[in-house]
């Protein structure tokens, strides 16, 4: 018996129209999450998740059903976060001198949007330092470390996501780690 | 263990990839080593604060996004199965496409003329035409093939070769002597066969 993702994509892809709509609910909100983290900014979340979602239709010819949707459907949508960041970049020039990059090279840090609609939680302090830790972690890293934490991807299953060794994907866990604990790592109050 | 390594473990331990006997190993570098165990401590406590900090759904995306979606998504195609088939076996496909065309063109040139045609060799002055009536006179020899398109063929002579008719048919006088075969062809496939069959003789035949 495949997975219910699986026979979804593959009713999906004989037309059915309600299964796509199934896959859209049952996404959308992970996808958004992530691609939010990613990006660090709504609209491209937003532009994110629908970019992906078309590229899964007009492809779902080509989904192999031996890979999890899962693994499918995140991988198009960290490339198209990556792809975004890295556009970004070339707008932005945020290779400040001095930006507590460390040993991490690469594209990095967002303008984040302020703004704070009302049905949103409130961070503690504490939780929002965390965040923006995340956000000035370059791309790569980010994506290593948001499937891991929030996604809950085991490093073979980022691996077959971000289409990596495995070797590659620890290597960048451990850096990331050890980036964040240098940077968040006093707020810890046991 | 030393301190380097330690720390390598560590995050093997925190990947939840570390095998019993190093985890051991670990146990006991970090029994005498304060600085790593302050380390390992501030690693899980990152990881539980970014934990705690991915948790959190405050984004939520906008209620109507999913609806958005399945409104912009293309109208399916139609062709979908033939073209999944198509992309799975491009080199059927490219030799279906060539067959087809190879066809096509066959068809077209018998289909294109249905003027008399004679092709006979170098006897072919010794035949007389008579409307759509291709004759063999009485007493003369054709010596060799003799190929008709869109017409009769009388015979009353003699043909050392084969007798092929398209879209015809052959009449045979009592004196009539043929050494070959006698095929009379009415259809395109025929036609198609016929061709293909006098050409592979031909190549069997230069050999």
């Amino acid at each position: 018996m495949k997975p219910m993702e699986t026979r979804l994509a593959l009713l999906a892809r004989k037309g059915d129209g309600r299964a796509f709509a199934e896959l859209v609910h049952l996404y959308g909100d992970k996808l958004y999450q992530l691609a939010y983290r990613m990006t660090g900014n709504r609209q491209d979340a937003e532009d994110v998740v629908q970019e992906t979602f078309l590229r899964v239709f007009r492809n779902l010819d080509r989904y192999d059903e031996n890979l999890k949707f899962s693994t499918w459907i995140y991988r198009i949508a960290s490339n198209l976060c990556i792809d975004r960041l890295r556009k970004r970049r070339i707008v932005y020039s945020l290779d400040a001198p001095g930006a507590d990059r460390e040993d991490l090279d690469g594209y990095s840090a967002l303008p984040a949007d302020e703004h704070t609609p009302e049905h949103e939680v409130v961070l503690t302090e504490t939780q929002r330092a965390v965040r923006q830790a995340i956000e000035t972690l370059p791309a790569k890293y980010r994506a290593v470390m948001l499937l891991r934490y929030m996604q809950d991807l085991s490093l073979q299953e980022i691996a077959e996501v971000l289409e990596l060794p495995v070797t590659t994907v620890k290597t960048r866990m451990h850096r990331a780690r050890e980036y964040m604990r240098r940077k968040v790592g006093h707020l810890f109050k046991p | 263990m030393d301190c380097r390594m330690a720390v390598r473990v560590m995050h093997e331990y925190l990947d939840r990839e570390l095998a019993r006997d190093r985890l051991a190993e670990l146990e006991t570098h970090l029994r005498g080593c304060p600085a790593c165990r302050n380390r390992l401590e501030i690693l899980t406590g990152t990881e539980a604060l970014i934990r705690s900090a991915c948790a959190g759904r405050e984004a939520l995306p906008p209620a109507d996004l999913p609806d958005r979606i399945l409104r912009s998504l293309p109208a399916p195609p139609r062709s979908r199965k033939w073209a999944r088939w198509v992309r799975r076996h491009p080199a059927v496909t490219a030799a279906c496409f060539f067959a087809l065309v190879m066809l096509g063109s066959w068809l077209a040139t018998w289909n294109q003329d249905d003027r008399l045609r004679v092709e006979a060799g170098p006897d072919a002055d010794r035949l007389v035409i008579e409307g759509n009536t291709v004759i063999v006179p009485a007493g003369q020899k054709v010596s060799g093939d003799l190929v008709v398109a869109n017409g009769t063929v009388r015979v009353d002579g003699e043909v050392e070769g084969n007798v092929t008719v398209i879209d015809g048919h052959v009449l045979l006088a009592s004196s009539a002597q043929i050494a070959g075969e006698i095929q009379e062809i009415d259809r395109a496939v025929d036609w198609l066969f016929f061709r293909i069959n006098a050409w592979l003789d031909k190549l069997m035949g230069s050999r």
